[in-house]
């Protein structure tokens, strides 16, 4: 019962995650969308994966996935979040405040 | 002659600092206490890439990480602080810490998958990048904590810089609530920071 | 080992997840600027790594997972050498 529910729970999160990177207007705020994907919908699925499977080596692989994408995916964005300030691109309109210059 | 008075009284400090450090960095753990650390992580990784159970493989890995420890002891335990009894607080870092971390984390990230959520429907940002302190020094320690910035969905890490009393981080909110930096910082650091200070300075 | 009704949620959740990547993929294709771009395939990438896992359960396979933590290490690193591209080179 417990993968039904991580399972959906993690399909909610990987639409809602999808439609922001449609929608919001800048690249800074289109990564936090995409940092949600990874962290909410990865974690949900996976979790319900390891629950299937139980205690077993495979599910010690299945945490190991977990563990990359949660310590790996942060880099990567955050790399090219700085990447793209020093490249030029502003952020949009409606930002409050840029201390970051 | 004001002004050249603060210019040495900055310099002087930028002095202290760096020697602070640097007498920081000689009084790391022990040598033997570094290459067993980086054993076990080794291991662990080998053991969960094999998948099985086999005994020739798993003295073979043995042998390798061994071989692998020795060379690579500095890379990931030179920022780790030094305490009383080694063992009782590796020990209480797998089996107390890490939960408990992961128990604080867990609840952050659901509240901020919600609020993210409901951002993406209802469209009522305000982003901007605000500057938060933190006293934390050491790579190792200003690395976990930009990391978990970043994994909580709604902040962001943009840059990281030195300053006197540490490191600034530079942090792309989706919702600014304030502009303050300390206030922005108990908002947006939680109780990681506290969390990392007990093994990095 | 798994009930038909666990394969057919298994499905299920890959069809969600190709579909929400090629909403992603619109992104990429649109995007105004390299970065929105580079957003795109980074989500896309992390989808995939999920969709291996979850055909390793549905074919019984535990190669893929292998598959999988190779392809995690990956992404990551087409985005760094396209953020350090922005940045301005490899010269330091």
């Amino acid at each position: 019962m417990i993968e039904y529910i991580s399972f959906l729970a993690g399909c909610t999160v990987m639409v809602l995650g999808a439609v922001g990177v449609i929608r919001f207007p800048d690249v800074y705020t289109r990564l936090h969308a995409a940092t949600k994907c990874d962290t909410g919908g990865a974690i949900s699925i996976l979790v319900g994966v390891v629950v299937i499977l139980g205690m077993s080596m495979t599910s010690l692989k299945v945490m190991l996935v977990l563990f990359l994408i949660f310590f790996l995916n942060p880099v990567a964005s955050h790399a090219l979040a700085r990447a793209s300030h020093r490249y030029g691109i502003k952020p949009c309109e409606i930002t409050v405040v840029d201390m970051y210059e | 002659m004001s002004k050249m008075r603060f210019y040495l009284r900055e310099r002087l400090d930028t002095v202290k600092h760096q020697l602070e450090s640097q007498l920081q960095y000689g009084r790391g753990i022990k040598t033997w206490q570094k290459i067993l650390v980086t054993f076990l992580v080794l291991y662990v990784f080998w053991i969960i890439l094999l998948g099985s159970t086999a005994l020739p493989p798993l003295v073979l890995g043995a042998g390798i990480c061994t071989l692998l420890s020795f060379f690579t002891y500095d890379f990931f335990t030179k920022d780790i602080r030094v305490g009383e009894n080694f063992f009782s607080r590796l020990l209480m870092f797998v089996f107390v810490y890490i939960p408990e971390l992961a128990f604080i984390f867990l609840f952050r990230i659901i509240e901020a998958n919600v609020n993210v959520a409901r951002h993406v429907i209802l469209m009522d940002i305000n982003p901007g990048i605000v500057r938060i302190d933190t006293t934390l020094r050491s790579q190792t320690a200003v690395t976990a904590l930009a990391n978990i910035i970043t994994l909580t969905p709604g902040t962001l890490t943009l840059d990281v810089k030195e300053t006197l009393e540490g490191n600034a981080l530079y942090v792309h909110w989706i919702d600014v609530e304030t502009l303050s930096t300390e206030e922005a910082g108990e908002i947006i650091k939680g109780g990681v920071d506290e969390w990392l200070r007990r093994f990095f300075w | 080992m798994a009930s038909p009704v666990l394969l057919v949620a298994i499905q299920m959740v890959i069809m969600v997840l190709v579909a929400t990547s090629v909403i992603c993929f619109v992104r990429v294709l649109v995007g105004p600027t390299i970065s929105d771009r580079m957003v795109g395939l980074n989500t896309i990438s992390t989808k995939v790594t999920l969709m291996l896992v979850l055909l390793s359960i549905l074919y019984g396979r535990a190669l893929l997972l292998d598959v999988a933590i190779g392809f995690a290490m990956l992404n990551v690193t087409g985005s760094l050498v396209v953020a350090k591209y922005m940045e301005g080179g490899f010269r330091d």
